[in-house]
């Protein structure tokens, strides 16, 4: 417990030492035994070391940062759940954490656990306004700094960052008619949440509301997807692809599934060699070994593309109803993609083992 | 003091080094010594060292080429052979 | 005399105990250093063995004799066995810094507090013509200066890189400085 000499000196120490750069909502016991019954889980449970620093987090570390990110304890459940995939040493936290890379967790959630968490999945979902999103994408960010000791200019050494970094969490619209939801598709059972996390540049929009087939529509996606910009042109890896409603419907209504999707964009979000060549992060080593993976590395037409494999593009359907903008989010290279399971009934206990399960 | 907060920032953990189980007798044991190259470290380390032979060990020297730096990999590998090792000093 | 402790962890980890011999006016760093390194209780006590400071003018009859009367703790540590120093200027341990409480308040009693917790390290250092200043504590942020005189050597390795310095002034202070942050140390040349 930290001691200070009245709730002023603490709020300052606090916005100057333990925040995002904004004030942040003091830990009292109080506050902190109210988060606590967000979850059935044994605060004293370890959820594993947090690096760089290395401090281990407890159910109740993760209870005091929550607090302090503004949430409210049905959110809980969800901030566990993410640092449990954040923490998973596939994910590397730690060389996250210390990338001169502009990248930030994603938080997707999908499943019914999210509107009894009060996660938005509508309207202007990745912006301001939606207390439970940013919420849950804050206190994950302020473990990271408080307890795994990612600072900015200290340990953190990314070059611009991103507004993601303060907070980068979506939830999926259930009710868009088209396709089984995220975690119905990643296996999960009748009522079951998926967390899913993925290393994640910033948002790219897709602004397109002309396109009446799902050709024309995913060319443009391709097009951002495949931008020489990501480094998923160099280093083909995963992406997510957050569709607007309207979208998904373009596409549903044509009778495509979200493997039809994927395989599209595998085949069209691609890059010839002359293109890599010509800019961006060709190695004249590296790159040749990666090309050969998908064809003639020395043939200047050969397509080399920004997804390793069609499943490794994440779908989810959010956002409003009011038009036709999508988001792209490319990834940062060496971060597996993740998630974790919030039971039917919006519990966290099952054991690990019955929990985890990997995107392929 | 009259305003308690948590603290943020969950358990320190330090990772102990393993330290070397200890020898029950010095007899017929290979000293490495280790000089770090400060004045006069030689004369006290080589006395020590002669000192310990009559215990029955043998010798083998090695400098550091700077004292305000860790010992680099062949010198470390050059006393590795060795059963225990004494360092320092100086100044 | 923290490179010696770093060596002897590598030794250590490869099985092979070492005894570290150390002039007793690096004590504070001595068990700094250990603390940095995470070395269990009582390494210091049962692997260092003092040598009155200075060692560097000792004539030849002198440095054996000390030796020879040394030798003892050195043989009783090798052998995992070690006793109590006598003779020894500082005796065997560091005693117990003051707990502090942090007040929020720039130059403040904590500060001071600091000062009195490396004033053995600040010694040590001026055993080797350099010198620890603590300037400021402030929003959690100690910060202070490295002075380096002209009997250093003259690129400044003869005492421990700065960088090393904070992090070991941080391990002292922070199981006793409630609110420390981090420790900013930069390095002044005072030499003309």
């Amino acid at each position: 417990m930290l001691d200070f000499a009245n709730e002023d000196s603490a709020y300052e120490a606090f916005v100057a030492r333990y925040s995002d750069g904004l004030p942040v909502v003091l830990p009292t016991p109080e506050r902190v035994r109210a988060m606590l019954t967000g979850t059935r889980e044994n605060p004293d449970d370890v959820l594993g070391h947090v690096y760089p620093s290395g401090n281990l987090a407890t159910v109740r570390d993760v209870a005091v940062n929550a607090v302090m990110a503004g949430a409210e304890p049905r959110q809980l459940r969800t901030i566990l759940a993410t640092l449990e995939a954040l923490l998973d040493e596939r994910f590397n936290l730690n060389g996250l954490q210390s990338t001169t890379h502009c990248a930030t967790p994603l938080v997707i959630v999908s499943g019914p656990h999210a509107a009894e968490a009060g996660l938005a999945a509508g309207n202007n979902v990745l912006g301001n306004g939606h207390r439970g999103n940013l919420s849950v994408g804050r206190a994950v960010r302020l473990v990271m700094t408080n307890v795994g000791g990612g600072r900015p200019g200290e340990t953190d050494m990314s070059v611009q960052g991103t507004p993601a970094k303060i907070s980068f969490c979506v939830a999926e619209r259930l009710d868009a008619g088209c396709w089984p939801s995220l975690a119905e598709r990643q296996g999960g059972e009748p009522g079951e949440t998926s967390v899913t996390v993925m290393a994640a540049d910033g948002p790219v929009t897709v602004t397109d509301h002309r396109s009446a087939t799902p050709e024309r529509l995913l060319r443009n996606v391709a097009d951002t997807l495949r931008h020489m910009g990501a480094i998923n042109a160099a280093k083909p890896g995963p992406a997510a692809l957050l569709l607007a409603p309207q979208h998904a419907r373009v596409i549903a209504r044509a009778g495509w599934n979200v493997a039809d999707v994927q395989r599209f964009l595998f085949e069209h979000a691609r890059n010839p060699v002359w293109r890599l060549r010509e800019g961006g992060e060709w190695d004249p080593v590296l790159t040749p070994r990666m090309v050969a993976r998908y064809g003639d590395a020395e043939d200047p037409q050969t397509l080399v593309p920004a997804l390793e494999t069609p499943e490794s593009l994440i779908v989810a359907v959010t956002g409003g109803d009011s038009g036709g903008f999508s988001a792209v989010v490319t990834s940062w290279p060496a971060s597996a993609v993740l998630h974790r399971f919030i039971d039917a009934d919006g519990s966290y206990s099952k054991p690990r083992a019955a929990r985890e399960r990997v995107l392929a | 003091m009259t305003f308690i907060v948590h603290d943020p920032r969950g358990t320190h953990v330090a990772a102990s080094p393993v330290l070397a189980p200890r020898p029950a007798t010095l007899a017929g044991l290979r000293v490495g010594v280790l000089d770090n190259g400060k004045e006069q470290a030689n004369v006290l380390l080589g006395r020590a060292a002669e000192l310990l032979a009559a215990d029955g060990t043998v010798a083998t020297f090695a400098r550091k080429p700077s004292f305000s730096r860790v010992a680099p990999p062949e010198v470390i590998d050059a006393l590795s052979m060795c059963d225990i090792v004494i360092t320092g000093l100086g100044g | 005399m923290s490179c010696c402790m770093r060596d002897a962890v590598t030794f250590e980890a490869r099985g092979i105990p070492t005894v570290i011999l150390v002039n007793d006016v690096f004590e504070p760093i001595a068990h700094a250093t250990a603390a940095l390194l995470a070395l269990p209780d009582g390494y210091v006590a049962n692997n260092v063995v003092w040598l009155p400071h200075p060692t560097s003018n000792l004539t030849a009859t002198a440095a054996a004799a000390l030796v020879d009367e040394r030798i003892q703790y050195v043989r009783a540590s090798l052998l995992g066995r070690a006793v109590p120093q006598n003779g020894s200027a500082r005796g065997a341990g560091a005693s117990e810094p003051p707990t502090i409480s942090f007040s929020g308040e720039p130059d403040s009693a904590a500060l001071e507090e600091a000062r009195g917790v490396v004033a053995g390290l600040a010694e040590s250092l001026r055993a080797d013509g350099a010198d620890l200043a603590l300037l400021r504590f402030e929003a959690g942020v100690l910060q202070g200066e490295v002075r380096i005189g002209e009997l250093t050597c003259e690129d400044g390795s003869c005492i421990m890189p700065t960088d090393a310095l904070e992090r070991m002034v941080d391990a002292m202070l922070r199981p006793k400085l409630n609110g420390l942050e981090r420790v900013a140390l930069r390095e002044v040349r005072t030499t003309p």
